[in-house]
């Protein structure tokens, strides 16, 4: 839910950075380039870290054996995800 | 003393952050079925020691071993799923889930034989409901417990268990820390309650300046006229009285 929340927000305020900035059209503009996807991923999991950090989820997490990078690849493959669909859908 | 009678070791043990140096050849250790504790004052070094050796941070230098192998780029989920449970100082719990949460993950993760009885020993039945943010200092700490009680860790290091906790879950938290030794546990802990700690631990580390001294048993602390009064103070007597 985290990422997804993240993800939307993240893709919201590009495409709209886009769509002002260098006339992109909707909904064109909700996909960013591969170099913007990579950035925005890496900024959701770096979000994700610091927020799971902040409430104490890391150590709990890491008390039961998970560790923070088999953690990021689990919130990446839910960004590929999304981003497959978005782009599915986008067409 | 072979390497393998301790449960846990961290030996020779380095830090520095920046150019502050936190560590020099400080050790920590715990046996199975005892109570280590480490005593100190504030800025000593005792919980970024712990934290090295729960591998929440790595040390410059030093070797931390876990029964006996020496682990290298030693990580808190490496050492967890060898038996070994971290809480730390500040909390282990996450305040926007519930207690139950908590312990379903931990069932669901290493079964579920010891979670009834440790909330029955913790007496956290009427808060398994409660976000674990509408709970107080005591009532977390109580669900901390609760959850080392039922992981049953082989060796558990709880850092400042007793802070800002009143007297009454002070006696109750102190008397789980027992439960997990004699159950077979290494305990590590650490506290500024000399009373309590000294009443429940088996072997005293005096933590100063960034090393740490092996003084003994409890007994052998009250005994150590340095020990006593750089750190214990002036109320206590050498067989723990007040005085």
């Amino acid at each position: 839910m985290r990422v997804l929340v993240l993800w939307l927000f993240l893709h919201a305020a590009s495409s709209y950075g886009s769509t002002a900035m260098i006339e992109t059209p909707f909904p064109q503009s909700l996909i960013p380039s591969p170099i913007s996807t990579s950035f925005l991923i890496a900024v959701i999991v770096l979000v994700v870290r610091v927020e799971m950090g902040r409430r104490s989820e890391i150590v709990f997490l890491a008390n039961l054996g998970h560790s923070f990078r088999r953690i990021a690849l689990v919130v990446i493959g839910e960004c590929l995800v999304l981003e497959t669909s978005l782009r599915v859908a986008v067409g | 003393m072979a390497n393998t009678e301790y449960a846990l070791r961290a030996e020779g043990i380095g830090k520095s952050f920046g150019r502050v140096e936190a560590l020099k050849a400080a050790s920590l250790w715990g046996e199975a079925g005892k109570v280590t504790t480490l005593l100190g004052r504030n800025g000593a070094g005792k919980t970024t020691l712990m934290k090295i050796a729960a591998g929440v941070l790595r040390p410059d230098y030093g070797v931390v071993s876990l029964f006996g192998d020496v682990r290298e780029n030693h990580s808190l989920p490496r050492l967890a799923r060898s038996g070994l449970m971290y809480v730390p100082q500040d909390q282990l719990v996450s305040p926007r889930y519930r207690v139950r949460d908590h312990l379903h993950a931990l069932a669901t993760t290493f079964g579920s034989a010891g979670v009834d009885a440790a909330i029955s020993e913790t007496r956290i039945e009427a808060l398994l409901d409660q976000t674990v943010g509408s709970l107080s200092g005591g009532e977390r700490m109580r669900v901390s417990f609760a959850l080392a009680l039922a992981r049953a860790p082989k060796v558990l290091i709880v850092d400042e268990p007793l802070i800002r906790l009143s007297p009454q879950n002070q006696e109750a938290l102190a008397n789980a820390l027992r439960t997990l030794a004699r159950r077979g546990a290494a305990v590590i802990t650490s506290g500024h309650d000399a009373r309590v700690l000294l009443s429940i631990s088996d072997v005293i580390l005096w933590c100063v300046a960034g090393t740490t001294h092996h003084i003994g048993t409890p007994t052998e602390a009250l005994a150590h006229s340095q020990f006593r009064r750089e750190y214990l103070g002036a109320e206590f007597g050498p067989h723990g009285e007040r005085l």
